[in-house]
């Protein structure tokens, strides 16, 4: 009987402090949101940080983009080509293949390794940046850190996720047409024929778009919760594993409603 | 040796604390702090650990927010201002802390040159000339293509100095400057505050480093139970009566 008490408090104490958690998370990011865009329309300007965001963030995660699109396009094209010639539908693959790393595979794909690689990194930095007081130290510098700190990241990622997002669609797609060659003697003019053909401009944008989002969910995520880590490197550790954790799940969750409205979108 | 000078003797009133209270939970760390800081003084916070030293400071530049009370610069009240209208307060009161918070992504100069670019419009040239100068106050201009890490603790707290001082400041906060320092960089520092004070700069320290409350201070206020037990020169706290204060001085109690 005492144990059952126990574990109903113990269950009730973590689920208030998850919930705690994330209203404070939600009124967090979306106030720090906020004051992002203020500062994205105010000058002083950093260009010179949002190109080495872009750099940092961008272009150092193209090898870690190629590689997760690569092994995507060649996992896709082998299960969907045997799985398909069971039924005849071998020749399916282009079609399947193309429309599903379009649409799905590669903006979600993409977007969740740049959570681990990009989410954690900022989360890190500005973590550390926070607990070694630098953060004080821009701001007792008569400097804004949203404006140093946050805008050249969040601009960065809105910019580079949907480039990366783009990148990872041809590689993933690439990939598919090696394996449906090499593997299921599919000839490579009908496989871009087919590719071409069947796929539809929405099939591009509407992945693409979601990437828009999934970039700031990183970049936010991350930001806020460097700025609040506290407690040393302990906090900094926390502070990271939480930007990875939420934004992950964060994508997960989006991409399904904007999926389905998406799809609402398109019957109209 | 510091040289230690004279307190000024025209007082002119810069920063009129009032009523100051600042609670984390249930525990006030100020508790009705009223003080008045002078231009030119050299004034040390003096207390045990966690008697609010720091967050007094802190509070003088608008890093932290008392939940009650007034702290006047001029006649601005810090405590209600915004973050954007604190540019110009903190334009002219620099703060130097504990451990440098230098940008370790950033070399010396560039971290020199942080509030110049961000306050100045001063050419490249201009820049790297008032850099060099101000890095050669604190005796570190060889050091200006260094890294922070590249620096001792020593060293990183001069630079962190140079930062403070590089935008001419009316007001320096100093955070322990010298805790952990070796004797040659716990007097560049104590020389760089008496510098800073013969050209008027005023300058507030937190400190536990007795000598340097001694040699450098022309006033020392003692925080005990969130409010200021002992107010005086350097010379009547060290000869105040008060039990508490001279145990604290003494070391045997605090």
């Amino acid at each position: 009987m005492q144990q059952t008490k126990y574990f109903i408090f113990y269950f009730f104490e973590r689920l208030f402090k998850t919930l705690w958690h994330l209203l404070n998370f939600a009124g967090g990011s979306v106030a720090l949101l906020l004051n992002s865009v203020r500062a994205i329309f105010t000058p002083p300007f950093y260009f010179g940080l949002f190109v080495e965001q872009c750099y940092k963030l961008g272009l150092r995660s193209c090898s870690l983009v190629f590689i997760t699109a690569l092994s995507t396009g060649f996992v896709m094209s082998l299960q969907f080509g045997y799985g398909l010639e069971r039924f005849g539908g071998k020749l399916y693959v282009p079609k399947v293949v193309g429309m599903s790393i379009m649409r799905e595979l590669g903006p979600v794909l993409t977007c969740l390794m740049l959570a681990g690689r990009v989410g954690s990194g900022i989360a890190a930095e500005i973590g550390s940046m926070n607990v070694t007081q630098q953060i004080d130290a821009i701001r007792a510098l008569g400097t804004d850190p949203i404006k140093r700190i946050v805008v050249p990241r969040v601009l960065a990622m809105l910019l580079m996720a949907p480039l990366l997002t783009v990148f990872a669609d041809l590689v993933g797609i690439g990939g598919g047409m090696i394996i449906s060659m090499s593997e299921l003697n599919i000839n490579p003019d009908f496989y871009i024929y087919e590719g071409i053909t069947s796929l539809k401009v929405t099939d591009f944008t509407f992945g693409v778009t979601k990437t828009f989002l999934f970039g700031l969910l990183i970049s936010v995520t991350g930001c806020y919760y460097g700025l609040r880590t506290t407690g040393g490197t302990q906090g900094v550790g926390q502070a990271t594993n939480y930007a990875v954790v939420t934004s992950s799940i964060l994508i997960v969750i989006f991409d399904f409603i904007l999926t389905k409205l998406f799809w609402i979108l398109e019957k109209i | 040796m510091v040289q230690r000078h004279e307190q000024p003797t025209e007082l002119e009133l810069l920063i009129k604390i009032r009523g100051i209270k600042k609670f984390f939970g249930d525990k006030a760390v100020h508790d009705g702090i009223d003080l008045d800081i002078y231009r030119g003084e050299v004034l040390t916070l003096m207390g045990g650990s966690g008697t609010g030293k720091s967050v007094l400071l802190r509070s003088l530049i608008g890093l932290e927010h008392p939940d009650q009370g007034s702290i006047f610069f001029g006649n601005k009240d810090i405590c209600v201002l915004s973050e954007q209208q604190l540019i110009d307060v903190r334009k002219r009161i620099a703060y130097v802390f504990q451990y440098g918070a230098l940008f370790d992504s950033l070399t010396v100069k560039e971290n020199l040159a942080y509030p110049l670019r961000a306050h100045t419009q001063l050419s490249e040239e201009e820049i790297h000339h008032r850099v060099v100068s101000t890095l050669s106050k604190v005796g570190l201009e060889k050091s200006i293509d260094l890294l922070p890490s590249d620096l001792s603790g020593g060293m990183q707290r001069r630079v962190g100095v140079a930062r403070s001082i590089i935008l001419e400041p009316e007001v320096i906060l100093y955070d322990e400057p010298t805790t952990g320092l070796d004797p040659y960089n716990t007097r560049q520092i104590l020389n760089i505050i008496l510098q800073l004070k013969d050209h008027g700069v005023t300058s507030v320290l937190v400190t536990h480093d007795m000598h340097a409350i001694f040699s450098v201070t022309d006033r020392v206020a003692f925080l005990k139970d969130g409010k200021i037990r002992a107010l005086g020169t350097a010379k009547e706290i060290e000869h105040m009566k008060d039990p508490v204060l001279q145990g604290f001085i003494s070391g045997e109690s605090w």
